[in-house]
């Protein structure tokens, strides 16, 4: 019989013969010709044909992704890249057809892998799949390789993942490696779902249909339909993938169809050609979308009939001969074999996978305290192994079991991915309303006990359902509940659980906490015990598993204490025996947090103060507990003393040492004042009203149309006294204004403060060798984007970062006193204008003596102190403010005009975040320059607070940094005043600045407070850089130098490290203050040494 | 016409109320947190608010930082006073575009959104600019529509 030269379709048809190579041809051109004619038909919409040409025997092996031994992977023509979705699908079925051998012989060796996995038997696993491999090279492949290495072997697969890419010359897998080391390394499972979620949100939101598309079928391949329940696949999406190995492609194929079809019928014309595949691969998984359910196997069958009647060991025996002899029977029955041990009361021997999955389950029945490791290690198994039956089941069944606090939908998600099992799936899952089915009265009385109570309820209750009688404590926990529930008791539910949750906060798995929650909005409060209860299990649901009633829990919260007739919490409790619940009532919920929203309290103190209050009732309800108890009440006060302090130190910014200043200074000015006093004819000066008055007075000479002198005594002293106060008030280097400035604003802080906001949000970076670097975490970030948008887009943010250090360095500078007519640009501006002598001459004037003219004298100097200030804060709220969201403003549309239609959804929204940051920050160093004036406080600050503050605060400003800060603290009584607090809380500030700024990336900064007899030490550590210091004794000692009263100026100048301010600061405040430094090869040590006798007894 | 101005942010609050006292019929009333803001529409009874969205839970002065800081602190005001009837006209005048609580981020759209479901006692989000005065004009029509 002839063979027939064209195959007809409904109106082109296949010539057989353009697989021939003809005359004079090359291969090139038969590939041509073929891709010419798919293109054909594709446009055409003759599909049938497309699937002819790829089943065809006579197809060159160029376009079949079939990479067996000498042939390199990704070697194949990318028909993905030419044909339509729809025609691309046929292709692939045609494919398919062409290596059902191949992907008969693939599922068959699949199962012997498995069958090994579960029986931990990993060496022969691998070897497998090198079988595997012999078919053709795949992703999967891979894949398992590289789990079985980390979960089975437990070695290491770093090399063998970093060796990958020299294996694959065709195509650069960067990115799939990447993601394969995410999801092998991470420490938990969750960073590498929490990452393909991030990415697919990108997608979603960018409105590309092609990366949508993408980023469904990337999470059909990596994720159960659990984690992401918004994809919506199609197979016309397969074209993506379609590069990959046709073992990639199929195993994809069948998770799509698995996924449709599990929620909606197949289309018909589909339908018949998944049948006609499964029976050329023998693939009874995927026959399961097409097929009607079929009728539970005959093994699967009797466990479950047997575990249905209590026959454990059989159930045991059954279940661990299947697993032996590799059977997939096996798949769907780790929960019957976990609970079948458990009530045998027999010890799993954790020496096989399943077992060591089915005794982590049985683990969870129980809620042991590895619960949360247990159910990490199991999620984690089930996303690695994803497209594996007993990966699928196990997700099923540890969802099913964690219902209660699984989110809604998930689980009925998890079981349609179980129907992949056919007939070896349990009833459990294959149903979607799962009921036992007895046949016979004579059955039902076989049940064990605590199973018939689970189906058929006596009424009378819940008081029938007692612990002890419930082998598997979970099952005690929700049939309990729902007695409860199904009888409308809402109250009684909630008081349950949360009795049980007390006894083991495990149980939150197993308890309705999220319906209940749900609930008691509903539900009539009849007194203190249910407000008390409902309140508490709005607290365990935030603390346990999502914040989404804390809303809700803050308005019961204030009904509450409406409804008792007072703000006060501690004062229901007097003398009041208390409650468990109430206890955690008073200990958990009666926070600051909860407190500050009733509008009765006036003042965070008394906010802070009620907290110590309850705490205190704690004390004495817990006396086991007291000393934990204490410490917290402590860290309360410590914190309150702190942050006020804090406060008091951060807005007073503009700090003259007055009480240095006047003993040291006083007698000058005594003196200056009795000379003024003595002259003849007085010392008022009358104001000259404008310029032209200058030609006339007696008291100027005109030098300049903006300057003059003074032409005669009593403008010559008044202008010596002006000058006298500036130089000490303003520019003594070791007491005035612009030291304090210096320390306080310019030296790093100020720049840093505002800068901590595009460092949090990652928008900026550093300066190396002048230029600044790459931001290697948005490039990362963006891996998946084409590098010359991401380039651009590194552009714009060094740009960014160069603008904004250059605005708030320039603005920095201005912070600086300025006192001479040509003007440098400081804002603090003391220049003896004349109208400030003629102010002066009427305080000398008005001045009864040398003591009051000199304290009129300082308030002047804060007078003038004071309009410089607000100057600053205009210069930081209008001009820096508007300048600097100009930049941000001007990256966010260059950053959108870059990115074109790519989403960038988390850069975007940094660059957001980073400008409400700036919004606030610059309204807290606003508040800087806010209080002017004398601060003489009398109070004493504790040692133990001023060492607080100073951490906190740097931790406000650095935290976010990749620095760590150790910090240890003893308990002491020493005392300090509000001036020497100050000083301590700069050294200790300027120190650990230090300690960032030269000291070892991503080491720890140690800050350890130690008491002795004689004195407090707070020693503050940091390593230092592996050859940054060739001679560490010779830097000491170079430091050192500088520490005396020769180097004063240092004290008001920028740049350098700050040592010689920490140690004249210190050294100014008190004779009890001293400060050493030291230094080794890799560690730089800063220490404050208090002499108790200078501090303590003071109170 | 009473209004209160509820703004922690005394350059800001300066401004509001110097704009406002040129218009002689307005008593104006000022609260710089969460609380005394509160505290003072209990008292008193306002026909207008004009609302702040971030800031601290209790005044601020040179011995504290007023406690808990609150991104949306003016939408809790309003919400609470809504639940307990005691909401008047409001309009926001915010200096932020965007507000982040904990991960998350609310843009002034969101913002304004979730406030339109206060109904229409809600007026309108109003940027505050420092170097611009497009926030007067907002400011004077929503006063006009009240009748002042």
């Amino acid at each position: 019989m002839k063979t027939q030269k064209k195959i007809k379709g409904r109106k082109l048809s296949l010539d057989q013969g353009i697989f021939s190579l003809r005359r004079e041809e090359t291969p090139v051109s038969v590939k041509r010709r073929i891709v010419s004619e798919l293109i054909r038909f594709d446009i055409a919409n003759e599909l049938h044909l497309i699937e002819v040409v790829a089943s065809h025997p006579k197809l060159p092996e160029h376009f079949n992704p079939l990479f067996s031994a000498g042939r390199e992977h990704y070697d194949v023509v990318l028909m993905n890249e030419m044909l339509s979705p729809v025609g691309f699908l046929s292709w692939l079925i045609g494919l398919f057809k062409r290596n059902a051998k191949a992907l008969r012989e693939f599922n068959s060796l699949r199962d012997r892998i498995n069958g090994y996995v579960l029986q931990n038997l990993p060496d022969q696993a691998l070897q497998v799949l090198e079988e595997v491999d012999q078919l053709s090279k795949s992703w999967w492949a891979i894949c398992m390789r590289v789990h079985i290495m980390k979960e089975l072997k437990k070695g290491d697969t770093k090399p063998y993942l970093l060796g990958l890419q020299e294996t694959i010359s065709k195509a650069n897998i960067t990115n799939s490696v990447f993601r394969l080391q995410m999801m092998s390394e991470s420490s938990s499972i969750r960073v590498f779902v929490g990452d393909i979620r991030a990415r697919l949100q990108e997608y979603r939101t960018s409105g590309i249909q092609q990366a949508i598309e993408s980023g469904d079928i990337e999470s059909c391949r990596y994720l159960h339909q659990y984690l992401d329940s918004e994809r919506k696949l199609d197979l016309k999406y397969l074209k993506v993938e379609g590069y990959e190995s046709i073992i990639d492609q199929y195993a994809t194929f069948k998770e799509v169809v698995l996924e449709i079809s599990a929620k909606q019928q197949l289309d018909a014309n589909l339908i018949v050609k998944v049948v006609e595949l499964c029976d050329l691969t023998g693939d009874e998984e995927l026959r399961c979308a097409v097929a009607p359910r079929p009728a539970l196997s005959v093994v699967v069958r009797k466990v479950v009939d047997d575990y249905t009647l209590g026959k454990y060991t059989e159930v045991v025996r059954s279940v661990e001969s299947l697993l032996g002899s590799g059977d997939k029977a096996v798949s769907g029955l780790i929960e019957i074999y976990a609970k079948s041990k458990i009530y045998l009361g027999s010890p799993h021997t954790r020496n096989t996978l399943f077992d060591v999955l089915a005794s982590d389950i049985s683990s969870i029945l129980q809620c042991e305290a590895t619960t949360a490791e247990k159910i990490e290690y199991i999620t984690k198994l089930s996303v690695k192994f994803r497209g594996e039956l007993w990966a699928k089941s196990i997700s099923f069944h540890l969802l099913s079991i964690l219902d209660e606090a699984s989110e809604f939908g998930v689980v009925e998600l998890a079981r349609l991915g179980t129907l992949a099992l056919g007939k070896y799936n349990t009833p459990k899952a294959a149903d979607e309303e799962f009921k036992i089915e007895l046949v016979g009265e004579d059955q039902i009385k076989k049940l064990p006990d605590y199973r018939a109570a689970k189906y058929f309820t006596e009424s009378g209750g819940k008081d029938c359902v007692s612990e002890a009688l419930f082998p598997v404590r979970s099952d005690y926990l929700k049939l309990r509940s729902s007695i409860y529930l199904e009888g409308g008791d809402v109250i009684g539910c909630v008081s349950f659980a949360v009795s049980e949750y007390m006894k083991n906060s495990v149980n939150f798995y197993h308890l309705p906490f999220a319906r209940l929650c749900g609930l008691v909005a509903d539900v009539v409060k009849e007194g203190r015990d249910d407000y008390v209860v409902c309140l508490t299990a709005l607290d365990i649901y935030a603390k346990e598993l999502s914040l989404a009633f804390e809303e809700y829990k803050a308005e019961l919260f204030e009904e509450f204490m409406l409804a008792s007739g007072t703000h006060r919490p501690s004062q229901m409790f007097v003398g009041v025996t208390l409650t468990r619940n109430e206890i955690f009532f008073l200990q958990n919920i009666c926070i600051p947090s909860q407190l500050d929203n009733l509008f009765q309290f006036r003042t965070n103190d008394e906010v802070v103060h009620e907290r110590v209050a309850i705490i205190d009732l704690l004390i004495r309800a817990m006396p086991d507990k007291e000393a934990q108890l204490r410490d917290e009440r402590d860290n309360v006060l410590v914190t309150l003393f702190s942050e006020k302090l804090r406060a008091k130190i951060e807005s007073g910014k503009l700090f003259v040492d007055v009480q240095a200043l006047e003993s040291m200074r006083k007698h000058v000015y005594v003196s200056l004042f009795d000379q003024a006093k003595s002259l003849a004819g007085g010392i008022l000066l009358e104001p000259v009203d404008s310029e032209s008055a200058l030609e006339s007075s007696k008291d100027l000479f005109k030098v300049s149309e903006s300057n003059a002198i003074a032409s005669n005594e009593k403008t010559e002293i008044l202008y010596s006294i002006h000058v006298h106060a500036v130089e000490d008030f303003a520019l003594n280097e070791n007491y005035g204004l612009d030291k304090y400035l210096s320390a306080e604003v310019r030296h790093m802080v100020f720049v840093t403060q505002l800068r901590s906001c595009f460092e949090k949000t990652r928008l900026v970076t550093v300066q190396k060798n002048g230029e600044y670097v790459s931001n290697e975490y948005w490039l990362a970030r963006y891996n998946f984007v084409h590098p010359s948008i991401t380039q651009e887009v590194d552009s714009f943010l060094k740009r960014f970062s160069g603008k904004v250090d250059a605005i708030l360095n320039a603005t920095n500078e201005r912070f600086r006193v300025e006192t001479r007519v040509e003007r440098g640009g400081g804002i603090f501006d003391f220049t003896a204008y004349y109208h400030r002598l003629v102010k002066l001459s009427r305080i000398i004037e008005t001045s009864g003596d040398g003591d009051s003219f000199f304290n009129s004298l300082i308030d002047y100097m804060w007078e003038m102190a004071s309009e410089s200030a607000k100057l600053a804060q205009l210069l930081i709220a209008n001009d820096l403010s508007v300048e600097i969201n100009d930049l941000i403003t001007e990256l966010e549309e260059s950053v959108n005009q870059a990115k074109g239609d790519v989403a960038m959804i988390d850069l975007m929204q940094e660059i957001k975040t980073a400008r409400s940051l700036f919004t606030n920050q610059i309204e807290v160093v606003v508040n800087w320059f806010k209080f002017v004036g004398g601060q003489s406080s009398q109070d004493l600050e504790k040692l133990g607070v001023v060492i607080e503050a100073s951490v906190s605060s740097f931790e406000s400003i650095y935290g976010h940094n990749e620095c760590e800060i150790s910090f240890t603290q003893a308990k002491s009584y020493l005392q300090l005043t509000y001036r020497e607090a100050r000083s301590l809380f700069i050294a200790i500030f300027t120190a650990l600045e230090n300690s960032v700024k030269y000291g070892s990336r991503c080491c720890t900064i140690e800050i350890e407070h130690r008491v002795s007899n004689n004195e407090n030490v707070i020693l503050i550590k940091n390593r230092i850089p592996e050859g940054e210091v060739d001679d560490p004794q010779a830097l000491v000692k170079a430091q050192k130098e500088k520490w005396t009263p020769a180097h004063a100026p240092l004290n008001r100048k920028e740049g350098g490290s700050g040592l010689y301010k920490i140690f004249s600061t210190l050294t100014t405040a008190s004779d009890g203050f001293s400060f050493d430094i030291d230094a080794k090869h890799n560690e730089f040590v800063a220490t404050m040494s208090l002499k108790n006798e200078y501090f303590d007894n003071r109170g | 016409m009473n209004i209160l101005i509820i703004e922690d942010n005394p350059l800001k609050r300066d401004k509001v109320v110097e704009f406002l006292k040129s218009n002689t019929s307005l008593n104006i009333t000022e609260a710089a947190s969460y609380n005394s803001g509160l505290l003072a529409v209990y008292e008193k009874d306002f026909d207008l608010l004009i609302v702040d969205m971030s800031m601290p839970t209790f005044d601020r002065n040179e011995n504290t930082q007023g406690g808990r800081f609150r991104a949306l602190a003016g939408k809790e005001i309003v919400t609470k006073l809504s639940k307990g009837n005691k909401l008047v006209p409001f309009v926001v005048l915010t200096g932020y575009k965007d507000f982040s609580i904990d991960s998350q981020s609310l843009s002034i759209d969101q913002i304004h959104d979730l406030l339109k479901t206060l109904g229409d006692f809600y007026l309108g989000c109003i940027v505050f600019e420092t170097t611009d005065d497009v926030w007067q004009g907002k400011l004077s029509a929503i006063l006009e529509k009240l009748g002042c």
